[in-house]
């Protein structure tokens, strides 16, 4: 999968994730827009690289968040 | 009797469309019930139930598996909670539809089915799976994994009906499930007051998932698109002989008393008077 296409995809995939952020004050799609477009410019493929793993690891950061506080909080409701 | 175990397993998930878990509970006007008009999702019990099952399917090889169907019973919107299903790992989906609620300015008035009335609707789904057989098309069920309760209405009463009504075995509020597929049985670690408790039961039976059992996985963007392509059945709840009107009537929701804030005192003395005053004494 190139290049290209895995940076749009991470893109949709973390915007998507964006839309349950819970803190309401924190401009979620604003700054994933903005981390972006800083490197929009980048040309070689091992900074892209690096780059996109970035991304990846942002990604799974805010899965963790999500399901640690969900977990957090039935585990404070129904344990 | 069954027939010997060279069939493959079929897993049956009940969802549920519940309040989500993050929204903050508020009685609506009607003091008859909670304020509706807020997020849903699927129950989260119900996703570490569909987690389970295909867990156990990715742990015993895929061919002992033959399907994973997630069902639900509600509105029209419910169809996102079977599309979440499926993302996750569901193969098929069966929606029993119940109409939405006509007025949108009571919002209670849609609250969910009875658990008596899912339980009596899983059952005519799983008898006529049962009548139609394998030839058929029909998918024999032999487990059933639901939710232990559901965070809207937290009842806990649906798995165990339908275990009563079906006449299985159940394990309640598992925290492990071993299944020994040769022996046509399962091994579950329950959790209970004193600590656990391991029971076996024979297969089909049901499982109800306690917040131990598993992390649920999370669907990411291509296996939702993937999803999409997945089949979901649509029926009424008269197609499966099953009256769902409600035999019960909610009177009267409020809210707790607000928490009234505790005072400081100096002594033991003054202590012991604010104890009297309320009525305590020594035993």
């Amino acid at each position: 999968m190139s290049q290209r296409l895995r940076a749009i995809a991470l893109y949709k995939e973390l915007q998507r994730l964006g839309r349950d952020y819970p803190d309401p004050n924190y401009d979620i799609h604003g700054t994933i827009r903005r981390l972006f477009e800083k490197n929009k410019h980048l040309t070689d493929p091992s900074e892209i690289e690096r780059a996109l793993e970035h991304g990846e690891y942002m990604r799974k950061e805010i899965l963790a968040l999500y399901s640690l506080r969900k977990y957090r909080h039935l585990k404070r409701l129904y344990y | 009797m069954r027939p010997s175990p060279s069939r493959l397993l079929n897993i049956l998930v009940p969802v549920k469309r519940a309040v989500d878990y993050a929204v903050k509970i508020r009685v609506n006007s009607s003091q008859t019930g909670v304020d509706l008009n807020v997020k849903h999702s699927m129950n989260p019990f119900d996703e570490i139930a569909v987690e389970e099952a295909i867990r156990l399917r990715e742990k015993h090889s895929p061919s002992t598996i033959s399907s994973i169907q997630a069902i639900t019973i509600g509105p029209p919107k419910s169809i996102d909670t079977l599309r979440t299903a499926l993302a996750m790992g569901a193969d098929s989906a069966v929606h029993v539809e119940l109409p939405e609620s006509s007025s949108s300015s009571d919002a209670a008035s849609s609250s969910s089915p009875e658990p008596l009335g899912v339980a009596k609707t899983l059952k005519a789904w799983i008898d006529k799976q049962q009548q139609k057989g394998e030839g058929g098309g029909g998918k024999p069920v032999d487990l059933v994994i639901l939710g232990k309760q559901s965070i809207d209405d937290d009842l806990g009463q649906t798995g165990q009906m339908l275990a009563g009504l079906l006449g299985w075995g159940q394990a309640t509020y598992a925290s492990k499930i071993e299944l020994d597929v040769e022996k046509k049985e399962a091994k579950v670690m329950r959790e209970i007051d004193g600590g656990s408790e391991e029971v076996r039961v024979k297969l089909p039976m049901i499982v109800t998932t306690d917040l131990r059992l598993n992390e649920p996985r999370y669907a990411s963007l291509p296996n939702i698109m993937k999803a999409k392509k997945k089949p979901v059945e649509k029926l009424k709840p008269s197609d499966l002989g099953v009256d769902l009107t409600p035999i019960m009537e909610t009177l009267k929701v409020t809210e707790p008393p607000k928490r009234v804030g505790g005072g400081k005192v100096e002594s033991v003395d003054e202590l012991v008077e604010k104890l009297k005053e309320h009525g305590f004494t020594a035993v």
